[in-house]
């Protein structure tokens, strides 16, 4: 059931990495010409598409590794962490808990920054709030990957 | 959709509290609740007798949600001019007893004779006062309006940067 609640999670998160890391491009440095090459084309999407998705996906994916995942990382992987003297993980998943919450603070602004029509005098503050949660996205993401493959990596 | 009028102030608001009151609860321990993950049992505030595997982030965030809702449900009923000004003395609050604190320690350090006096509390709390109430009324009404949204921004990045400087042991 965990490994399936698992998998699970790392799809959300995957498909969270895609839709933030999209909308952070698209405003960070968004396309002036025509599109051309596939970089181009993937800051070029309409950022505003994004937003509700982003909130919703944050909002589910928090829940099932929060909720029914977290409990079972306690349990079983981070007292053998401890036990095997291995700080450096437990420290970044300590981190990641603390960032990811504080990702769940600012989706109510992050909403309102990006709803329709957007205001052009929130447009630096609407930047600032979607790198700040793509930043919380990809290092969740990555310590998340890294605490799943642990003996591959070797920490 | 048409928003509530003090939406703005709601949002901007929570995304400066909640993380603040977190930091709180997370260094004080401030847990709503207590979720012993070994006999799954939830127990309200922290248990009486400490269980072998207890979980309190989930109180954390209770405690911090209802503590960032209460505070942003009264400003969005207050003026803007008002919590732009709360939001200012705060922070300078905060950054000036942290720049007070150190120097205090700094010069305590380094001083040939005894200032005892420097490592009192009250020196940091004092001066950051003061600092603060200088700056939330004397600053230009076009800088706060500017900054307003800003604080949004602000707030969550330097309770990120807080998280890692707190957590630090850990990797050192």
């Amino acid at each position: 059931m965990i490994t399936a609640l698992l998998i699970i999670h790392a799809l959300l998160a995957v498909t969270l990495l895609g839709a933030i890391t999209h909308q952070a491009l698209s405003v960070l440095a968004p396309v002036r010409a025509r599109a051309g090459s596939f970089i181009a084309r993937f800051r070029a999407v309409p950022g505003t598409s994004y937003a509700n998705a982003v909130i919703v996906i944050y909002i589910i994916t928090a829940i099932i590794g929060g909720v029914f995942i977290y409990p079972a990382y306690r349990l079983s992987v981070r007292v053998v962490l401890e036990q095997m003297r291995r700080p450096v993980p437990v420290g970044m998943f300590d981190l990641k808990e603390h960032f990811v919450t504080v990702g769940l603070g600012i989706l109510p602004v992050y909403w309102y920054y990006w709803r329709q029509p957007l205001a052009p005098e929130d447009a630096p503050f609407r930047v600032g709030v979607t790198a700040i949660l793509g930043l919380i996205v990809w290092y969740g993401f990555i310590v998340g990957h890294i605490l799943n493959n642990m003996r591959g990596f070797g920490l | 959709m048409t928003l509530p009028h003090g939406f703005r102030s709601f949002a901007i608001t929570f995304a400066c509290v909640f993380p603040v009151i977190y930091v709180f609860c997370v260094e004080y321990n401030l847990a709503l609740f207590t979720y012993d993950a070994a006999k799954r049992e939830l127990t309200f505030l922290l248990p009486s007798e400490r269980g072998p595997l207890p979980m309190f982030w989930y109180g954390w965030i209770a405690t911090s949600l209802i503590g960032a809702f209460v505070v942003s449900i009264v400003a969005s009923f207050a003026s803007d001019t008002l919590i732009q000004r709360a939001i200012i003395f705060v922070f300078f609050y905060a950054v000036a007893y942290a720049i007070l604190y150190g120097v205090a320690f700094f010069i305590y350090d380094r001083a040939s004779y005894e200032l005892e006096f420097l490592k009192h509390p009250a020196l940091p709390a004092v001066g950051g006062l003061a600092a603060a109430l200088i700056v939330s009324f004397f600053a230009p009404v076009h800088w706060r309006k500017q900054l307003w949204g800003g604080w949004a921004v602000v707030v969550p990045l330097g309770v990120i940067l807080l998280f890692c400087y707190l957590l630090r042991s850990w990797f050192v």
